[in-house]
């Protein structure tokens, strides 16, 4: 029975084995396809993403000029050091010949150098001087340990000139703030890429280096800046910032004809080299971000407005109550101790009367005058390409009380940025014309620079140039005598309004003041704001017409000379006609 | 007399190993073509010595292993013994002997030596209750079995346990048996996984139930082979392809040309590489059954059961590995796997196959 077994059924049992054998054989098949055929794609992908390797390039950043190619912020090779704990043997001796070069203490880079790690940031930011003097000294002394980083780093050669305006770069390279933020894309340009293959060990296989992506370095950019201008504008802010004392001065000067800014700075400012020691309030551009009330600037709104929709002519009379104007349940004042009578409407914007450019005001009616305000750009941003620009206060009539229109008609109960009130008064200045503000001039493939952008027609050449009249009047025998300047005619206006309290009401005798004009008057070729905010003088100087003005005049001095304008031929008395030709733009004048 | 012997060769057997043989050369150089290529030669020189021997041991009776059998298996377990006192650790187990012009596995030699003396108890105890047959067989193979464990080197002992269930499977013990001895086998498992292994044995198990569990870690090995493996896809990439993830060194570099063989071939050649080499081995296993079921006596049977399970298993366990349906356990791919005792091992057994098959009737 056993042998019948033995032959038999275990024939069967190896058949079993067999069949048993080959099921797993065909599982193991099965397994095969479900993996490289079904699975291919996964794990292709997976097998590519082990060894490519996207090594990028770093693009190199635009540079920043002004509108005559000086240098506004260029980048400035640097090394960064760092240290193989690997390759350090002696860390005492490395850190003693190294350490004078890398501006660290002895002791402090010995305990980094005691690292036994192969990368270790000891310092970034060494020039290359210092850096391959520091390595000839380390071949001299037979150590090693210490490598070089190619790197670069933003470098601002002005200092803090424009501050403001440029901004900066943070150390990644990133625009955080001014035309570097702004135009940060295109400054930063695009990081090419090598894609290179590496194995394991990350050692790069440079037989199979696959291709490249080429690097697009940054566009260089050309602003409108003239930094010419902008030195004698900074010049006077610091003088002023001196004299006054003040929490804040803003200065800004544009080209009325195109809207080019030429100018334009803040203070408190910074410098961009070291932006980490700034404080916030130095780095708020205030040109752009601040608001505050404008004061009598802004008559011109409510005088041009009136003029152009043909409710009054220059020469109507406004009475002015002498000096006491009850409306609405409150008495409103003229300022200046002046009580006057019958005033043209030339004469309200001349002696700057309240009363006269609320009745002006008042006679165009509120939806009227709203719509001046808000067709002269206030209440909207004049979308300067520079970061954080506000669009300014300016409340619709529905929610107006009834003295609204009294107060804002006198740059009251309604807030503006700098920027806003330099493109209202370069417009009377351009005939009417609102303008764009500009900063950049062109980049550096368009050779041809960027057109003028005309915002909007606001008021008629006519009536721009009865404004004129009337603005040169204000220099010439009005509140801003002492912006006249010496051989030019000065057309302007000043503004004085009490600070706001931020707990509601006027701060009293703390004033913002400032002085709009433009110059030469029968031909501008330059239009500015000066803003001086709480000067600490006595209220009884604390002026427009007596802080703000006279920087002005002293600005526009300079600019004149610098930029060799020819003199008015009579002072103030200039016909419009004149002014009215296109004026070319800057020419290109080395600074003396 | 030596033509007639040779003309009775078991022809597909002896064509199969050569095919196998040469696609393990083949293997090993696309492995290591980029790193070293000593070891191409190294097993060349492994082969150069055991071909003699493999003729040799086909053309010799193979009944005299009746006699040799348990001199060889004292022999394994003095190995055994020893390698724990002298052995080289290499990759963590102490499970190599230094033996001066080689190092050498006695893990390896002792199964072959158990397998004989299985085949030799097996058949000579016909008569014997089963359950003692049993029981004396797991002796036999308990003791080198442990040893191996120790050592410790995992793959070395589940090797024995297939063999086992089919050495006893082809000679004649009831099925009950066998199936209460398996059930037995798969309750201890979860007593044997938690108290029985080493942490990095189980983490092997583990990131196999689910290799996404530690890709950097356990589960890189088995992770890198599935990535080169499907990455080759139906007809793979190419001889020398560049940046296989063999030539990157993402299969371990150290191994791969012994225990990561298949994923060099599965990326290098695909589906239809794999498949081949997969059904070379299926046919090799099943001519090594049809001796068995054609060998003249049961000792031979039993022997040439053990001895294609032998190769089934490593085959298996191999492959299952890299393709992800085992445990990663190190066990070589018979025959292409880089590595002179198992080539040695591998050549004694396909002698004493082929001897089984020419001695079949014939006596000379």
């Amino acid at each position: 029975m056993q042998k019948k077994f033995t032959s038999a059924a275990l024939g069967q049992r190896i058949g079993l084995v067999c069949s048993f054998v080959a099921l797993i054989f065909t599982f193991f098949a099965f397994r095969l396809v479900n993996l490289q055929v079904g699975g291919h794609e996964k794990f292709s992908h997976l097998a590519a993403e082990k060894h490519g390797v996207k090594q990028p390039i770093a693009a190199v950043r635009g540079n920043i000029f002004d509108r005559h190619g000086e240098i506004l912020a260029v980048n400035v090779p640097v090394r960064t050091v760092y240290a193989d704990g690997t390759h350090i043997k002696d860390p005492l001796a490395l850190a003693h010949v190294a350490a004078p070069f890398l501006g660290l203490p002895e002791k402090e880079l010995a305990l980094k150098l005691a690292s036994k790690r192969p990368y270790v940031v000891i310092r970034s930011g060494i020039s290359e001087l210092d850096a391959t003097a520091m390595m000839r000294a380390l071949e001299e002394s037979k150590l090693s340990g210490l490598y070089l980083q190619p790197g670069s780093e933003r470098s601002y050669p002005n200092g803090k000139m424009l501050s403001h305006v440029l901004g900066f770069v943070d150390h990644s390279g990133h625009g955080i703030d001014g035309i570097e933020r702004t135009f940060d894309k295109e400054l930063a340009g695009r990081d090419g890429y090598r894609h290179i293959e590496h194995d394991r060990k990350g050692l790069e296989i440079v037989l199979y280096r696959g291709q490249e992506e080429p690097v697009i370095n940054g566009t260089n950019i050309y602003l409108t800046i003239d930094m010419g201008l902008q030195a004698i504008l900074e010049k006077q802010l610091d003088s002023a910032m001196e004299t006054y004392k003040p929490a804040g001065a803003t200065a800004i000067l544009v080209d009325p004809k195109t809207g080019e800014i030429l100018a334009m700075g803040s203070r408190p400012n910074y410098d961009p080299n070291h932006y980490s020691e700034a404080t916030p309030e130095e780095l708020r551009n205030r040109a752009v971000t601040d608001m505050y009330e404008p004061g009598s600037v802004f008559k011109v709104v409510a005088a041009s407005g009136a003029i152009n929709e043909g409710i009054v002519t220059e020469n109507s009379t406004i009475f002015c109550e002498h000096g006491s104007f009850l409306y609405g349940g409150k008495i409103l004042h003229d300022a200046h101790g002046d009580y006057f009578g019958d005033l043209s409407v030339r004469d309200v914007l001349v002696h700057s009367s309240n009363i006269g450019a609320a009745k002006i005001a008042m006679k165009m009616g509120d939806t009227k005058y709203y719509e001046y305000v808000r067709r002269f750009g206030f209440g909207e941003k004049t979308n300067i390409p520079l970061p954080g620009e506000i669009s300014g206060l300016v409340n619709p009539p529905a929610r107006w009380d009834k003295l609204t229109i009294t107060r804002m008609a006198m740059g009251h109960a309604i807030a503006a940025t700098p920027i806003q009130v330099v493109m209202e008064i370069a417009c009377i200045a351009n005939d009417g014309k609102l303008m764009v503000p500009q900063l950049i001039h062109h980049r550096d493939q368009e050779k041809e620079k960027m057109e003028p952008i005309v915002r909007r027609e606001i008021i008629s050449s006519k009536v721009a140039e009865i404004i004129n009249g009337a603005l040169i009047d204000v220099v010439a025998r009005g509140t801003a005598q002492h912006a006249k300047m010496d051989g030019y005619s000065v057309a302007g206006k000043t503004g004085t309004a009490q600070k706001i309290n931020t707990h509601g009401g006027y701060l009293e005798g703390r004033y913002i003041v400032s002085f709009a004009g433009y110059f030469p008057a029968e031909k501008p070729r330059i239009a500015g704001l000066v803003v001086i905010d709480d000067a600490r003088i006595g209220s009884i100087a604390n002026f427009g017409g007596l802080v703000a003005a006279p920087i002005f005049s002293k600005i526009g001095e300079a600019s004149a000379r610098y930029l060799d304008l020819l003199p008015s031929s009579t002072g103030a008395s200039v016909s419009k006609e004149n002014a009215s030709s296109p004026s070319s733009s800057i020419p290109k004048v080395e600074a003396p | 007399m030596f033509f007639k012997k040779f003309s009775a060769l078991n022809k597909p057997l002896l064509v199969l190993m050569f095919a196998l043989i040469a696609c393990g050369l083949y293997c090993i150089y696309s492995a290591t073509w980029m790193r070293e290529t000593h070891f191409v030669r190294s097993q060349i020189y492994w082969l150069v010595f055991t071909i003699p021997l493999f003729f040799v041991i086909a053309f010799t009776d193979y009944r005299w292993v009746r006699l040799g059998a348990i001199p060889l298996y004292g022999t394994g377990l003095l190995g055994l013994l020893l390698v724990l006192v002298l052995g080289v650790k290499v990759y963590g187990a102490r499970s190599w002997l230094n033996l001066g012009f080689c190092h050498f596995q006695p893990s390896e030699l002792a199964i072959i030596a158990g397998i004989m003396l299985l085949a030799l108890y097996l058949s000579s105890s016909e008569k014997k209750h089963p359950a003692i047959r049993i029981i004396t067989c797991g002796a036999m193979m308990g003791i080198p079995c442990l040893l191996i464990l120790v050592q410790p080197n995992l793959g070395g002992a589940i090797v024995w346990f297939p063999i086992f269930f089919a050495m006893l499977y082809a000679s004649a013990i009831p099925v009950r048996y066998l199936l209460t001895m398996l059930l037995l086998g798969i309750a201890f498992t979860p007593l044997m996984v938690n108290f029985g292994m080493k942490p990095y044995q189980r983490d092997r198990i583990t990131v196999f139930l689910d290799p996404s569990l530690d890709p950097q870690g356990a589960g890189w090995n088995i992770n890198q082979s599935l990535n080169a493996i499907g990455s080759g896809g139906f007809w793979g990439k190419g001889f020398k392809a560049p940046n296989t993830l063999n030539e990157l060194g993402y299969l371990p570099s150290t191994i791969v040309h012994n225990d990561f063989i298949f994923s060099v071939l599965g990326e290098q050649h695909g589906f239809i590489g794999g498949a081949i080499l997969i059904i070379l081995f299926a046919l090799l296993i099943i001519t090594g059954l049809f001796i068995a079921a054609h060998a003249s006596d049961f000792f031979g049977r039993l022997l040439a059961v053990g001895i294609t399970f032998l190769f089934f298993t490593h085959a298996f366990m191999n492959i299952g590995m890299t393709i992800g349906v085992t445990p990663i356990t190190g066990l070589p791919l018979p025959l292409v796997s880089y590595g002179g005792s198992f080539m040695l091992v591998a050549m004694l057994s396909l002698g004493l196959l082929q001897s089984i098959w020419i001695h079949r009737k014939l006596v000379y």
